[in-house]
């Protein structure tokens, strides 16, 4: 558990736990994640919509490490388009979208974008973001 | 006597016989073979004579599309005695010398042949005239125009089975589409609930103490699954399968129904502006249950898609015998190849989709008659 975390500590950098975006309209679905993640050592901001997710990274886009979107959520921008507007304004930002419905290629996402179908496993989750935090 | 047929019916026949291409072939051998210099195929009603498809050599003036009195001519005749009536000359004609018709219209030669569909229903005639006495009863032409009348009646009633197999064959695509796109939101929009479940469910297992609070979300999650269940059930009766049974209330107002619904979403949506006019000063006879279905369908389409900044308006006007209810919302607009389908109650467009109305982001409504 919590390798990426421990692990830093371990080689004695003592760093600020990363930060994760965790965009997704169904509560429990997110809380679930957010509660993962926070077990797992992360920092988890929660958002309900694309809109949200924006208003956080346009306060603090410095400080983010991981978005991890949904793709269905209400309001104008859905997942996607909220990835790639993340990508070309914070490009630093790593970026998880997750879709029960659609199939989503590599290709569809931004540079370096991953794909996680839904439902996923809560280890396949921390997999990932362990692994493109310790990549950052 | 029957009921005169609506006039839309009369310009499908009128249509009907204008997309035949042999109709013109024939009124010209007719012509020529005869000699006579006006043929025509007439739709023939108790009410109305219409010209369908005319040749006209001798300027009579009558073109398609064009009426004759019905009591002025001879084919109302031909339509009652189903015979039919051929004429070398007028003058010499013991039956039609003092006929009004003749003089009527200036012809001394005359031949109006019943259309008889096969079920033996009468269409109308295939008619000629000419100004002067012509040697048509003779077995000869009065054969042969027989038999454009029934070729042309054939002809006809391919025509009506082809529209009825095409109509049947576009209602049949159209459900099955309908039924793919319903199997398909079934998965997508049971899937997401469900999965919510599941996650409360596992959040439990972690954190046994916060039981309490996730039951309430399950329980939530559980709800929208019966509702969005309610609605395709709704939905089945209604599009796939014998229609809705509606319980039409006559007692009750509808304003405390609609207050209800509008109350219960914005309780779930405090941080949005929902602005509410109801205008209800006759009272309306509905099923309350449907109209209050509808109305918390559309409202909360409209509170989940529109702006979030902008309010969102509920109308309800009730007068001069019409109930109007409305929904409207600022945001994006459906694009237009998408609304096309959804006039189908049905959307292929995920986040527009909603299972008895649709969205529109100006003024989604529902119109019935009191």
């Amino acid at each position: 558990m919590a390798l990426g975390h421990h692990g830093t500590q371990l080689l004695g950098m003592k760093t600020a736990p990363k930060v994760v975006i965790v965009a997704e309209d169904e509560e429990l679905i997110r809380m679930m994640a957010a509660e993962a993640l926070t077990d797992a050592g992360f920092v988890v901001l929660e958002a309900e919509h694309a809109a949200d997710a924006i208003s956080i990274l346009e306060a603090q886009a410095r400080g983010i490490h991981i978005l991890f979107t949904d793709v269905h959520m209400p309001g104008d921008m859905n997942g996607l388009q909220l990835a790639h507007h993340a990508y070309g304004n914070w490009p630093w930002v790593g970026l998880i979208v997750t879709s029960g419905q659609a199939v989503i290629s590599i290709s569809d996402l931004p540079n370096g974008g991953r794909f996680l179908s839904k439902p996923y496993k809560l280890n396949h989750l921390l997999d990932h973001v362990q692994d493109m935090t310790g990549l950052l | 006597m029957t009921p005169a047929e609506p006039a839309s019916d009369l310009q499908a026949d009128v249509e009907a016989v204008r997309r035949l291409s042999v109709v013109p072939t024939i009124l010209d051998v007719v012509c020529q073979m005869t000699g006579m210099g006006f043929a025509a195929v007439a739709r023939v009603t108790d009410e109305r004579w219409i010209a369908c498809s005319v040749r006209d050599d001798i300027s009579f003036g009558l073109e398609p599309g064009m009426e004759l009195a019905i009591e002025t001519t001879i084919c109302n005749e031909i339509r009652e005695h189903r015979g039919p009536v051929v004429i070398d000359s007028v003058a010499d004609d013991e039956l039609y010398a003092n006929h009004p018709t003749p003089a009527r219209y200036g012809f001394q030669s005359y031949i109006s042949m019943p259309i008889s569909m096969p079920d033996g229903t009468f269409f109308g005639t295939l008619c000629a005239i000419d100004p002067k006495p012509r040697n048509v009863k003779t077995p000869e032409v009065m054969g042969s125009i027989k038999l454009f009348a029934e070729l042309i009646a054939f002809h006809l009633h391919a025509d009506q089975r082809l529209s009825a197999v095409e109509a049947e064959l576009t209602d049949e695509r159209a459900v099955a589409h309908l039924r793919e796109q319903f199997i398909a939101v079934l998965g997508h929009d049971l899937r997401n609930p469900l999965a919510s479940v599941r996650a409360g469910v596992d959040l439990i297992r972690r954190r046994p103490k916060r039981v309490l609070e996730l039951v309430e979300h399950i329980d939530q999650s559980a709800a929208r699954m019966t509702a969005l269940i309610d609605n395709i059930l709704d939905f089945a009766r209604g599009r796939l399968g014998g229609g809705l049974m509606l319980t039409i209330n006559r007692a009750d107002p509808v304003e405390p129904m609609l207050s209800q619904v509008i109350q219960e979403l914005q309780v779930g949506h405090p941080e949005r502006e929902v602005s509410v006019e109801l205008s209800l000063s006759q009272p309306v006879e509905c099923d309350h249950v449907r109209i209050s279905q509808l109305l918390s369908n559309l409202l909360a389409n409209a509170l989940t898609h529109g702006a979030a900044d902008k309010p969102t308006r509920v109308q309800a006007i009730a007068g001069g015998g019409v109930f109007e209810l409305s929904v409207a919302n600022a945001g994006r607009p459906i694009p237009p190849e998408a609304i096309s389908l959804s006039l189908a109650l049905f959307n292929a467009h995920r986040e527009h989709f909603v299972f008895d109305a649709i969205y529109l982001p100006d003024r989604p409504r529902a119109v019935t008659p009191l």
